[in-house]
């Protein structure tokens, strides 16, 4: 009965041990805060490096004793990590123009990417409060930015904060918009493109006769690159082969190859069934899975061929058609227009 | 009144006949004569008062050296696809026309020549009327090659488009709301809490139910089980993602090698942690809001656990080791007594 004990206390020990490891420490030293509301900024001229205003605006949610305001820029808004100051940035020439709801502060001191007011202690409310600064130097790189906002009971911003929050800015173009490399999007689509876009030729494809007992294919090719940071997407839009009102069905889903069935279908793939096609080739996009599986055809009015997540160098596509008619395909000319349409990411 | 095999055959063969006899009607491949090569802006985005009329151009180059490129261009609505950034182009005849199309106000030319290897500059108004709503307005200007005749089996034709988003400042309604975050496997395409390799990718869902297209700004803090902060990412949106009206968007940031605002965007900057074994907590903290609107705020916060193989096969021996050696001194107290 005692050995079992033990054995029980060891099992609850160990146990007890293995949860303590295992659960994570929720409980982290910080100090009670209150968060501004309604909290905004406003850049007068969002370029980078411009000499510009930045208007504040936030209210306190609850009333707090205010003697000081800190803002601080920084690259990321998050309260108790280091503050790292956006490249380029500089207030330390601002000056503060205007002040509205918790007025009678002045600058107390500035540095490159912080500013503090002053003023004699006071209970604030929970209207609306504007600090507007001028003078101010927008950090250079585009992208967002960060200030931290905070007051303090103490004249100087020293000591624990009573409130916290943070507003996001961003720079939409760069110092010198001369000197940027504007965004390009690149994109051609020929029956063949031997090496670049310069060099694409055809822009239809001659299927040949349509037999029951015999697949027609053939296949076309497009490139596209691009510097967007979104990448890019191909889209192909088009009905199916028709003559009138009689039409080849579109291949959905994917499917092998069927001689003598009705079937309009594309790749992006090298085949072996029928051999026809090649796979990708350069920049850092792909082939979207419905026409990535070799010897399986498909073919969506609308659908997304290929994809680049990001900037690409160019990439050569190559579209493989497969035709196939039934025995009872009325006669007639068949055709379609098929389009590939190149839009960059969002 | 059914037809035999026979007729079957005579039938089909005939019908063959007929195919390939219509398939001779059609002209043999002709001489490639206009170019099917297009550089375009992939994307604008612009800021204009309500009541405001502006001009503005749009590049467009013709990459084909030795032939012109004619285009046909489109103001066409378009929407998001899926939860990527891909853009689906509304063209049906019968489209009915976006909330938040630019169509009404927006003024291109219909056609445009550019000669081979050359460039233009095509020229564009926007005209907002003064009762516009504060909002994103957006369609793209579709610039569509124009080929030969289309009466030849497959023709190809390559068609390129400018994504054209105007911000109309004012009280907009702005609201986005988190659906996951996590950290995320790419290969497996999914998000993930227990790694056996070093993660590098975060994830997050939001949906846009305000009538802004936003990308929002944020940042990602990972702390290991003792709360301490053991990697930052300071810019949780490096491509400047966006989420259109409606959209539940898919956003995907990473450990960057560098920091440098041209290399956020790149795929091949994105290098995984520097974790020790353990659990973690990720926290991410989201900022949305026009220029000079009440900045809004959400995070979520994940827990995941970093766990390489090797670890995992160290800590069996070593506990296996404990029960081993704790069961022999158990088993020689027990003799003892």
């Amino acid at each position: 009965m005692k050995h079992k004990f033990n054995l029980l206390g060891l099992r609850l020990l160990v146990l007890s041990l293995l949860v303590a490891w295992t659960l994570p420490p929720f409980i982290g030293i910080s100090h009670a805060y209150a968060t501004l509301q309604s909290r905004s900024i406003y850049i007068l001229t969002s370029a980078g490096g411009a000499n510009t205003t930045h208007t504040f605006s936030f209210t306190f949610a609850v009333p707090v004793s205010v003697a000081s305001l800190q803002f601080e820029y920084c690259t990321d808004p998050i309260d108790g990590v280091t503050c790292v100051a956006p490249n380029g940035l500089d207030v330390s020439g601002a000056i503060l123009d205007s002040q509205t709801g918790q007025t009678g502060f002045s600058i107390l001191s500035e540095s490159s990417s912080t500013i503090i007011l002053t003023r004699p202690q006071a209970l604030s409310d929970t209207a609306l409060n504007t600090y507007q600064f001028s003078d101010a130097t927008n950090p250079s790189d585009i992208g967002p930015f960060f200030v931290r906002i905070s007051s303090y009971a103490s004249s100087d911003a020293s000591g624990a904060y009573d409130a916290f929050s943070s507003v996001a800015a961003n720079i939409s173009t760069g110092v010198n918009i001369n000197a940027e490399v504007p965004q390009i999007l690149y994109f051609c689509s020929a029956v063949t493109i031997p090496t670049d876009c310069s060099s694409a030729n055809g822009d239809f494809i001659d299927l040949s006769s349509l037999l029951s007992n015999t697949t027609r294919y053939s296949t076309s090719q497009f490139l596209v690159g691009t510097n967007a940071p979104n990448g890019y997407n191909v889209n192909v839009n088009g009905p199916t082969m028709s003559s009138g009102t009689d039409t080849i069905t579109a291949q959905t889903p994917p499917a092998i190859n069927k001689v003598g069935k009705s079937q309009f279908g594309i790749n992006l793939k090298a085949n072996l069934t029928p051999l026809v096609g090649a796979e990708m080739s350069g920049g850092s996009g792909n082939v979207i899975a419905t026409y990535a599986t070799s010897n399986k055809f498909a073919y969506t009015d609308g659908d997304v061929v290929a994809s680049g997540p990001g900037p690409s160098d160019i990439g050569k596509y190559t579209v493989s058609y497969i035709v196939n008619v039934p025995s009872t395909q009325p006669p007639g000319i068949y055709n379609t227009t098929i389009t590939y349409i190149c839009t960059a990411g969002f | 009144m059914g037809i035999n095999k026979k007729q079957k055959t005579l039938l089909g063969s005939f019908l063959n006949l007929g195919a390939v006899v219509a398939s001779l009607l059609i002209p043999v491949a002709i001489a490639h004569a206009q170019s099917n090569g297009l550089g375009v802006t992939p994307k604008e985005t612009f800021t204009m008062n309500a009541g405001a009329t502006a001009s503005n151009s749009l590049f467009l180059a013709n990459l084909n050296k030795t032939q012109p490129l004619n285009v046909h261009l489109n103001v066409v609505d378009f929407t998001y696809q899926d939860e990527s950034g891909s853009a689906k182009l509304l063209q049906a005849s019968d489209q009915p026309q976006t909330a938040w199309s630019l169509k009404p106000y927006i003024t291109v030319p219909d056609n445009v020549t550019v000669p081979p290897g050359g460039s233009k500059q095509i020229q564009f108004t926007l005209k907002l009327p003064a009762s516009i709503g504060a909002g994103t307005y957006y369609s793209a200007v579709e610039y569509t090659a124009s080929t030969g005749s289309g009466s030849q089996q497959v023709t190809i034709a390559a068609s390129s488009a400018t994504l054209l988003f105007i911000n109309v400042p004012g009280k907009t309604s702005e609201l986005l709301t988190m659906k996951n975050f996590g950290m995320y496997d790419t290969k497996a395409n999914k998000f993930v809490s227990v790694f056996h390799s070093q993660p590098t990718y975060f994830d997050y869902r939001l949906a846009n139910n305000g009538n802004l297209a936003e990308a929002p700004a944020g940042s990602l803090v990972i702390k290991n089980m003792f709360g301490h902060l053991v990697a930052k990412v300071d810019n949780a949106n490096p491509k400047g993602q966006i989420a259109l009206i409606g959209q539940t968007r898919r956003f995907q940031g990473c450990n960057p090698k560098s920091t440098a605002a041209q290399d956020l965007p790149k795929d091949e900057n994105c290098i995984p942690f520097n974790l020790k074994p353990g659990l973690y907590t990720a926290t991410i903290a989201i900022f949305y809001g026009q220029n000079g609107q009440p900045t809004r705020e959400i995070g979520a916060t994940s827990h995941f656990w970093y766990l390489p193989w090797s670890f995992i096969v160290e800590v069996l021996v070593v506990a296996a080791l404990v029960i081993y050696f704790a069961s022999r001194i158990y088993s020689g107290m027990r003799r003892r007594k």
